[in-house]
């Protein structure tokens, strides 16, 4: 296997190690320096956002709001110093980027082979995503990125986006009603529906 | 070609189908007779159109919790067999939204039925309401519609406006409605 040509790998490599670590042994203090380090290494934040995906996998956490909700309280709780506030831990506030969208089509492993190092790129960037996710906003986003790729890839891309967009949403309304103290069981405020 | 108004509902058709054609970029008067293409129609707007086998409510939830990693709550009788399912989630004004088609055992031109069918509630019923309560609050809002299967003995959907234009089919027949209710 051929040895990766950047020289941080093998350092941000051994820092994922001790992150893994600390997260299983609960030392929250070395948690909290890798999370410290991530602020100014982009590659190394990206490894820790596929990390964070990977145990929410593991633990099954996925459908269940109520259980992202309780992991969004013991990070608040326990990862204070870490952070300015609770919107920064999670950047639930902060618009979908193209570095969030790379990322998810990267931890789903839905990246055409073709494509692999147009999504590589993407992962550096973090402009935010159209807000109306248009095929036709995907295509002068594409050409804004300055990325090549297949169409299949804008069209993962634009799929992956929308769906990551009512996540994202779910999760700010949720964070919004509880602070109001008005969330529902279902964790709905509105809700229609019908068929025929 | 616009088409011979004469109700106000045909009116409301009408006007929604020029405004998919000019939110898509296209300009239905300058298209060839033909299929529509009516995924350039639905991509005009953040809907995302899935295939899915066995479609019923509770596959229906479970696509959506899967892929927006949230809990979905759907319309109840969660093994009701469906053709298609609408689903929108808006949140200080941005939403986002997913039309499922049955895959399984559907031709063509039934499961372009189902997208085009699905578009038309997006287009007739929630875009006007997201867009007259646009700003008015911050409380979120979450829109479900199943469209379902037709009868053995139902023919396939006849070809409306959404599906082909150009020549005599651009004439105002109004077919869009569901071959079942």
């Amino acid at each position: 296997m051929p040895l990766p040509k950047d020289p941080n790998w093998f350092r941000r490599e051994a820092t994922l190690g001790r992150y893994v670590s600390a997260l299983d042994g609960g030392d929250l203090e070395a948690v909290e320096a890798v999370l410290t380090a991530a602020m100014d290494d982009p590659e190394l934040a990206a490894a820790l956002d596929a990390v964070h995906l990977a145990y929410q996998e593991e633990m099954q956490l996925g459908p269940a709001a109520q259980d992202v909700a309780l992991v969004r309280e013991l990070v608040r709780k326990h990862f204070q110093s870490a952070f300015a506030d609770d919107q920064a831990v999670f950047g639930q506030e902060e618009p979908l980027t193209v570095h969030d969208v790379a990322l998810e089509l990267e931890y789903t492993r839905r990246v055409p082979a073709a494509d692999r190092s147009a999504n590589a790129q993407l992962l550096h960037n973090r402009q935010p995503v159209p807000a109306q996710l248009s095929l036709q906003a995907v295509k002068q986003l594409a050409q804004e990125v300055g990325v090549q790729a297949s169409e299949r890839f804008w069209k993962l891309f634009r799929d992956t986006a929308i769906m990551l967009g009512i996540g994202r949403s779910h999760q700010q309304a949720l964070s919004a009603a509880r602070e109001e103290g008005r969330l529902t069981p279902g964790g709905e405020e509105t809700a229609s529906g019908g068929h025929h | 070609m616009i088409p011979l108004l004469t109700t106000g509902v045909e009116f409301r058709i009408a006007a929604a189908i020029a405004r998919v054609y000019r939110d898509a970029g296209l300009d239905a008067d300058a298209l060839r007779a033909g299929v529509v293409p009516l995924y350039s129609l639905i991509g005009a707007y953040p809907l995302r159109v899935v295939e899915v086998v066995s479609l019923t409510y509770g596959s229906a939830r479970e696509f959506l919790q899967k892929e927006s990693r949230q809990q979905v709550p759907v319309p109840e009788q969660p093994d009701r067999p469906l053709a298609g399912f609408l689903y929108i989630y808006g949140y200080r004004d941005q939403f986002y939204g997913c039309i499922l088609v049955k895959k399984d055992g559907q031709t063509v031109a039934r499961r372009r039925f189902s997208a085009a069918h699905e578009l038309g509630h997006y287009l007739l019923h929630f875009l006007p309401r997201l867009e007259e309560t646009a700003g008015s609050g911050t409380a979120p809002w979450m829109i479900s519609e199943g469209l379902d299967l037709p009868g053995e003995d139902e023919p396939e959907p006849p070809s409306g406006q959404l599906f082909f234009s150009g020549g005599e089919r651009w004439s105002g027949k109004r077919t869009s409605s569901p071959p079942s209710s």
